[in-house]
């Protein structure tokens, strides 16, 4: 049995804090404005939405110290551990001026109320450090997990382009501590199992994957927390207790990406942030649709590891992953069993799950030369909308014949489902407009959606059915893009 | 913004300096760096925290509250439920001369609505409110629920009245139409969303209550405070000094604060009552709900003939609250007949209140929708057709316009979108990718409403200048053009000036409402800063150890903070400095636009109440900001998604005091109007009235991404008549006409009318 440590230590701004007394589920948001009175940073939604509580944390990573934005209101205080967090009080220029970033917004009057503001400036701020100079599609992917009510954006976009002419990065203060930040959290990291907390309540942080298991085996119904960008709901949103907390995210073990035989294999703690380079190179239409999933502070916390075991039917993972043919390796104490991610979706709210059993990684083969994939999100507003309907398709075509399909859509069923009726009336045809409009007919038994607050019924079956239709004209017919950049008036 | 210092309409080219030029928000640098402190951001020395408990019923009774467990549970301090909580007293209504609504029962045990608070928990830590208040066990007497104005029972409603007009014979004008067109149009709950949620901190010292909270109208606020708590108004002190966004919500004393005043005062230390998200969509109302049918009668050339409006609109059972649906059916255009009648359905919500332009949205959404279908049926350009029915008096009123000018708006904004290319006929322009294009034309009005105010003005011997006002700033940038109009008047640099806002103990300024504090208070400003200067100039003149005493000068001038013999800027004093040499430490001038010989009552009835409304221009001219939309969409009919692509829109706001900051507002208006078309609307739970989408990933607002590039340009001139400083109201125009030049350009798109907001995606289908 390791010894377990029993204090969260982390960087604050330019403090180092250990905290023995650490609520499991307290919120880093609640703690910078309640305990720390740190009150730059605001509670605008408390889910994740409005981008107004973003902070910076900066974690060390094999390439180094990277600084990216959460959302405090849904990030947990005993996850900072071995984090450096950052937060807009902390932000300076050259002798007590305002940082770039901060010029910026105050020249292109980026405020106007202010209270979404310090997101806003912690948001540029972490695209800043990665893009000095960004295009407009990059400002816009960082601004995705901001909303503001007032300005219309347009000053903030601006501002966001123009930071790089107030400063560099080599002249940033983050930059000249950057070797000392990276050693004392390496220090703080090199114990092993972290565990703070008594009796139910506590948070532990394992010291490795084998110490997870063994943590999960003794307490199998832990809340396991990855990115925690569904679980902090679960606190802020529906007051569930969620004591104990297992926390993932800080294994580097379940951070790898690696690729054998035409087979990506991702870590249950690959966060989409980290998975966007890999993903899109090697499964182009991965990437917009990455892209898509929340906001830069979503994407920075969450998994696609979590998005899976999350099981909701309107997950955005599941579909393109199903129609990939992905498997998904289950861990419980030291047995590993690997099953097709489509029997891990049992029923609604049901997973092929064992209390201590873990998402350990998943297996996605990367389609061949020869094959077509695609997967496209349907949603009403343009960012930050969670799906109504989102269809991906894997075909191979040879000699103008469907050889092979796999299908699969999110928002159709109580699960991702594939659509098997549509697959079967597909291979073996001649690909043409003829045999996708019969196939388009045949969604019915497949699918029988429900209505809710995002779509109707029917919305969703004509939108499913029109999907396989643009799926065709892009890989076939015309080229048709669906993209994600802003569109713009020539 | 196209840069209007460059043009003519709304420079400074009259003669000012500083007002009417782009100077940077003033308070900038303290919202940058997340110093501007909140309402939410205090926490004074021992505050305890409250939370709102909601009645999850729509109607019916509260029979009981079990809160043994939630009082033993660990730092809970103090619980209120329906039996147990002090009844608090009556404030008269701030609607003046109504009766008020009586005792204040803070948490009645009768529920009118889902989500009504039922309950708080007081205790150390909010963690340990929320934890208790899971623990109260409340049993209901469930009653019958009208969920909505789209409910089956919610009946026809009753009449208003009071709206009503008949002028001319709209009817028989109708009927002897050439063209006639009729639709029905609808709005939803809409909800403000400001991104600050709403909430309280309070504290008592003896009999004075001390209220941190965002406010659009302080003095009203305090006197609710005051009626509550049965003490005197100035034992109020409501502080506001930055308001994270209002647009309407934040301007009348509630529940929450009530709770936070209450508790502290019970317990003796300062308590705080958040309110989440969820319950911003409860605690308070959104915009009403409407529904109109709109008739329209024009002659061969596209006259408007005649136009009949029945309409109705949704309030709460137990306020007869008004969304006026003909607020700019009445006067766009000049219409000879015209009949409307509205009718308030009574449903189980929470009372609706005042959101950005309101009565003008809706009312703006149906006729402007209604002339696109007339346009399209007489075959006239839509633009053509709003010149040709332009008005050029107030058709309700009579009364000249102090100055109109949407047709400068329209013309011009036409031009620089390039309308002249657009094809008359629907689903005639598609992009490269085959999806369907549309160019939609829109305009509105807003109407100006003036009121009373004082301002201050204090010069002090170390070098300060400070404007001294109880009004706010909610983003809208009153700290900023209230520096820029003293540094004018008084002869100094913006930058010299520091603004004090938001706080009941300063001079009491209006509401933040009908966009009308930035013309009051610039001219307030303008008149104690003038007073100042004359009162310096005085001084230097006079006093005994001024430099320019006995100097035989009958007038001095004061330039950039210095005080000099007119065309002599060599024997320049600093103001502070003159104020050191006469042995003065401070100087302080309050000015008012009361009418002389008002009393001190009067005053405050005036400055707490909606008495201090008034006309402007004292009644002699009609005076409104116009505006006019062109929109550009793009329709991709396999998903029904709408996306817009491209929004050009002139202003007519006569002079704006700080082009920038009115750039910024218009802007931020046409956004919440892109809400308006494609994304915002409450969700009602055809049960019991639960709002559904209680939340900012359900309740869409846009992002940046739904967001095209946006022209917005002004062909404003000042007008005199409208404010003492020549503006007209900037804050909401921006918002009137933006979804009927959405759902008009979808129109032109795909040949689908748009009458029901939000648009329903599945009805822009395309089934084949
Ligand atoms: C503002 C916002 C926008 C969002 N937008 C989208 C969107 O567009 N599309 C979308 O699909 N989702 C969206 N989400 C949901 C969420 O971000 C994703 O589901 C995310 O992938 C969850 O990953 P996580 O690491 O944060 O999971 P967590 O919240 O940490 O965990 C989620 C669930 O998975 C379990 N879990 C996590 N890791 C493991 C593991 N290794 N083994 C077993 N169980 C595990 C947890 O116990 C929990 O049940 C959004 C969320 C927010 C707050
Ligand atoms: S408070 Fe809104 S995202 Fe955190
Ligand atoms: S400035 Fe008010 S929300 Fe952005």
């Amino acid at each position: 049995m390791i010894q377990a440590e029993t204090q969260i230590r982390f960087l604050l701004n330019g403090a180092e804090i250990a905290l023995s007394d650490v609520r499991p589920d307290e919120t880093l948001l609640d703690w910078l404005r309640l305990s720390r009175a740190l009150r730059g940073t605001k509670e605008g939604c408390a889910e994740g939405d409005c981008g107004a509580c973003t902070v910076l944390v900066g974690r060390p990573t094999p390439d180094g110290l990277v600084y990216e934005g959460v959302n405090a209101c849904i990030r947990f205080l005993g996850s900072l551990h071995g984090c450096h967090v950052v937060t807009v009080e902390h932000l300076k220029g050259e002798g007590g001026a305002l940082h770039p970033v901060q010029q910026a917004m105050v020249d292109f009057h980026g405020s106007q109320c202010g209270f979404c503001t310090p997101g806003f400036v912690m948001s540029l701020y972490a695209m800043w450090m990665q893009d000095p100079d960004p295009s407009e599609a990059a400002v816009e992917k960082a601004l995705q997990g901001n909303l503001c009510r007032c300005t219309g954006y347009e000053p903030i976009v601006k501002a966001a382009r123009a930071i790089s002419s107030y400063g560099t990065l080599e002249e940033d203060f983050l930059a000249a501590e950057r070797t000392a930040v990276a050693e004392r959290l390496a220090a703080i990291r090199a114990g092993g199992r972290v565990e703070v907390g008594t009796g139910k309540d506590r948070f532990v942080l394992p010291a490795s994957v084998d110490d997870l298991a063994a943590v999960l085996e003794a307490e199998p119904m832990a809340t396991i927390v990855a990115g925690s960008t569904d679980v902090g709901l679960w606190v802020t949103k529906f007051m569930r207790d969620i004591a104990p907390v297992v926390f993932i995210g800080h294994l580097g073990d379940l951070k790898t990406i690696s690729e054998r035989d035409g087979v990506l294999t991702i870590g249950a703690g690959v966060s989409y942030t980290d998975a966007f380079e890999t993903l899109s190179r090697r499964i182009p239409a991965m990437g917009p649709l990455i892209d898509r999933i929340g906001g830069a502070q979503v994407r920075n916390m969450g998994t696609i590891g979590g998005n899976i075991a999350n099981g909701s039917p309107i997950g955005d993972m599941p579909p393109p992953l199903i129609a990939l043919g992905a498997s998904v390796t289950l861990r419980k104490g030291g047995a590993r069993r690997t099953i097709a991610l489509e029997d891990f979706f049992v029923a609604y709210g049901k997973q092929d799950r064992q209390p201590g059993e873990f998402v350990e990684a998943v297996h996605v083969p990367v389609p061949s030369a020869e094959t077509q994939f695609a997967a496209w999100k349907v949603t009403k507003r343009r960012d930050e909308d969670i799906t109504a309907v989102l269809g991906a398709f894997t075909l191979s075509i040879e000699d103008g014949v469907v050889r092979a399909a796999r299908i699969a859509y999110g928002g159709m069923a109580a699960t991702p489902k594939r659509a098997k009726g549509v697959e079967a009336a597909l291979v073996g045809q001649p690909w043409t407009l003829e045999t996708v409009e019969a196939a388009m007919d045949v969604y019915p038994s497949d699918f029988q959606p429900i209505s809710d607050m995002r779509a109707s019924a029917e919305y969703r079956m004509l939108a499913a059915r029109n999907l396989l239709k643009r799926f065709f004209l892009v890989h076939g017919g015309a080229e048709m893009p669906v993209t994600v950049s802003r569109e713009r008036a020539a | 913004m196209t840069d209007p210092t460059k043009r003519k309409h709304g420079d400074a080219s009259d003669g000012a300096l500083h007002l009417g030029s782009p100077l940077a928000r003033v308070d900038g640098d303290r919202k940058v760096r997340g110093e501007a402190a909140y309402a939410l951001d205090a926490a004074p020395a021992g505050l305890a925290h409250g939370v709102l408990v909601r009645g999850t019923i729509g109607a019916g009774t509260v029979l009981s509250v079990d809160a043994a467990s939630a009082r033993q549970s660990p730092g809970v301090l103090m619980v209120f439920t329906p039996f147990d909580t002090p009844v608090l007293g009556a404030p008269d209504s701030f609607l003046d001369g109504t009766p008020g609504e009586g005792p204040f029962h803070v948490f009645p045990a009768s529920i009118l609505h889902w989500g009504q608070a039922v309950a708080a928990v007081i205790a150390e830590t909010r963690q340990q409110a929320e934890t208790a208040a899971a623990l109260l066990r409340i049993d209901y007497a469930p009653g019958d629920v009208v969920p909505s104005i789209l409910s089956k029972d919610a009946g026809p409603g009753v009449p208003v009245g009071a709206v009503d007009i008949d002028r001319g014979d709209a009817e028989a004008a109708l009927a002897g139409s050439v063209f006639r067109v009729e639709a029905t149009y609808e709005t939803p709950r809409e909800y403000h969303v400001p991104i600050e949620p709403h909430g309280a901190v309070a504290w008592w010292e003896g009999d004075r209550l001390t209220v941190r909270e965002p406010s659009q109208w302080i003095d009203a606020m305090a006197r609710t405070y005051a009626g509550w708590f049965g003490i005197p108004f100035e034992n109020v002190r409501l502080i506001s000094h930055f308001v994270g966004g209002g647009f309407g919500s934040k301007v009348t004393a509630m529940t929450h604060g009530a709770v936070a005043a209450l508790a502290a005062r019970e317990l003796g230390r300062p308590v705080k009552v958040a309110v989440t998200r969820a319950q911003n969509f409860t605690a308070h109302g959104g915009r009403a709900a409407t529904r109109q049918t709109l008739r329209l009668g024009a002659d061969a050339d596209g006259r408007l003939k005649a136009i009949v409006q029945d309409g109705e609109s949704e309030t709460s059972v137990f306020v007869p609250f008004v969304e006026q649906l003909n607020a700019a059916t009445s006067v766009m255009y000049d219409v000879p007949n015209l009949r409307s009648r509205q009718r308030l359905v009574h449903v189980n919500t929470v009372t609706p209140a005042h959101m950005r332009a309101p009565g003008k949205h809706p009312s703006a959404f149906g006729l402007e929708s209604a002339i696109d279908e007339l346009a399209h049926l007489a075959g006239i350009d839509p633009v053509e057709l709003r010149l040709r029915n332009e008005a050029g008096f107030n058709p309700q009123t009579g009364q000249p316009w102090s100055s109109r000018r949407l047709r400068e708006a329209l013309v011009e904004g036409a031009r620089r979108f390039g309308w002249k290319d657009r094809p008359a006929a629907p689903r005639s322009m598609r992009d490269a990718d085959g999806a369907f294009l549309g160019w939609g034309v829109a305009a509105g009005l807003f109407p100006a409403l003036d009121h009373f105010g004082e301002a201050g003005l204090r010069v002090d011997a170390d070098g300060s200048i400070e404007v001294l006002s109880a009004g706010i700033d909610m983003g809208t940038g009153t700290y900023t053009i209230l520096a820029q109009a003293a540094a004018d008047a008084l002869g100094v640099l913006p930058g010299d000036v520091t603004v004090r806002l938001g706080d009941s103990e300063l001079p009491s300024g209006p509401l933040a409402g009908n966009s009308l504090l930035a013309g009051v208070m610039t001219g307030l400003v303008h008149k104690a800063a003038a007073a100042m200067r004359e009162t310096i100039i005085g001084l230097a003149l006079t006093e005994q150890g001024s430099p320019f005493r006995g100097s035989e000068l009958n007038t001095l001038d004061i330039t950039r903070g210095r005080i000099h013999p007119t065309l002599d800027e060599g024997r320049a004093v600093p103001i502070a400095d003159l104020l050191k040499a006469i042995g003065r430490d401070r100087i302080e001038r309050i000015e008012d636009n009361f009418p002389a010989g008002t009393s001190a009552q009067e005053r405050h009835r005036i400055m707490t109440t909606v008495a201090g409304l008034r006309p402007p221009d004292g009644g002699v001219s009609s005076v409104a900001s116009w505006c006019a939309h062109f929109v550009e969409v793009k329709v991709d009919e396999d998903f029904g998604t709408v996306r817009v692509r491209r929004v050009v829109s002139g202003f007519d706001c006569g002079r704006l005091y700080n082009p920038h900051l009115a750039a910024s507002q218009f802007r931020g208006g046409i956004v919440m109007g892109i809400g308006q078309a494609l994304l915002e609307g409450g969700r009602v739970d055809p049960r019991d009235g639960r709002i559904v989408n209680d939340n900012l990933g359900d309740y869409l607002i846009p992002t940046n991404a739904d967001i095209p590039d946006i022209e917005v340009f002004s062909v404003g001139e000042p007008d005199f008549r409208a404010a003492p400083m020549g503006g007209k109201p900037v804050g909401e125009i921006g918002i009137v006409g933006v979804a009927p030049a959405i759902c008009n350009a979808v129109f032109h798109a795909t040949g689908q009318r748009i009458r029901r907001l939000p648009l329903d995606i599945a009805a822009l289908l395309s089934t084949n």
